[in-house]
């Protein structure tokens, strides 16, 4: 009788215990996706900081007029380190900004120039803006 | 035989409360997310259409004589900046507009890149001040759409055509 109950208490307590094991498996598995998906909603932040900016001072040469230089300083990666590549398409008036982090994705935001010279993809470093007779010139 | 421990009523409820607080913390999580993410996009639809009135109303375009441009030419690679000012502060070009309104049938989706807005609907209105009321007199793009998802609307006043004058700007996602 006292063999029996203790080997009862066992299994009962085996499958109680995978039970939870699978659980915790769930819940592991959940917070994994969700961190995943918050690491990477901050990554695009820090992307779409970087583009804002960018546009910002792009629209800033454009406006203040003939010219007018500025030079802009583009981080090496997103502030969490992750590389990108940011270049300036005038005649669509977007600077879009790429990234890849598990996935490529990019982010396009609006600019008022759409005359616009010199290097515009792959932009990085030290960028120098010039507003000549409306036209900008990155170099 | 005596029950074990483990599966008594203590268990069953510890078990319930704990499953309701991991659900209940996931459906925080997703209303966070769901939240931030509709803020983030309210916020990418006002930076356009703050970007688009900016464009339109802060400078006299580029070529500035763009209405000279025949229609047929009337594109991104010919016209770099569809501003409607002149040299004066606060005015706007009533010719400029009045070719936007014309030409809006054909060029509505070159006005869309033009003004950084694809992906997007915009109508831009000009409302004069007429016996102390806004009259509306030109409208440029189309209506919002009653579907829209999220709408973002922006006013500035200037003087058109020697009168005091409202400009309103709204920017739309279907």
């Amino acid at each position: 009788m006292n063999m029996r109950a203790k080997s009862q208490v066992s299994v009962e307590f085996i499958i109680i215990l995978s039970v939870l094991f699978i659980i915790l498996l769930v819940i592991l598995g959940t917070v994994y996706k969700r961190n995943t998906l918050l690491n990477s909603r901050n990554t695009e932040m820090f992307a779409k900081q970087v583009a804002l900016q960018f546009s910002s001072e792009l629209n800033a040469v454009f406006l203040v007029g003939d010219g007018f230089n500025k030079s802009i300083n583009l981080p090496p990666t997103l502030r969490d380190g992750t590389g990108y590549n940011i270049s300036v398409f005038g005649t669509d008036h977007v600077v879009d900004i790429v990234w890849t982090k598990l996935k490529t994705r990019s982010y396009s935001v609006p600019i008022i120039p759409g005359n616009i010279n010199g290097t515009t993809t792959n932009l990085n470093g030290q960028i120098n803006v010039t507003n000549r007779l409306g036209v900008i010139q990155i170099n | 035989m005596k029950k074990a421990q483990i599966i008594s009523l203590d268990a069953l409820v510890a078990s319930l409360i704990l499953i309701t607080i991991i659900t209940s913390s996931a459906m925080v999580w997703d209303y966070i997310t769901e939240k931030s993410i509709f803020i983030d996009k309210s916020n990418d639809l006002e930076y356009v259409t703050r970007n688009a009135l900016t464009l339109l109303l802060e400078n006299e375009g580029d070529p500035y004589n763009w209405t000279t441009i025949p229609a047929g030419n009337f594109d991104s690679e010919n016209i770099y900046v569809l501003g409607l000012g002149t040299l004066s502060d606060f005015e706007l070009d009533v010719e400029k507009i009045k070719i936007l309104v014309t030409l809006n049938e054909t060029k509505y989706s070159e006005y869309l890149t033009l003004l950084g807005l694809r992906g997007y609907e915009f109508e831009f209105l000009v409302d004069y001040w007429l016996n102390n009321t806004f009259v509306n007199v030109y409208t440029v793009g189309t209506n919002p759409a009653v579907e829209a998802e999220r709408q973002m609307s922006l006013i500035e006043y200037a003087i058109v055509n020697n009168t005091r004058s409202r400009i309103g700007l709204n920017v739309w996602q279907r």
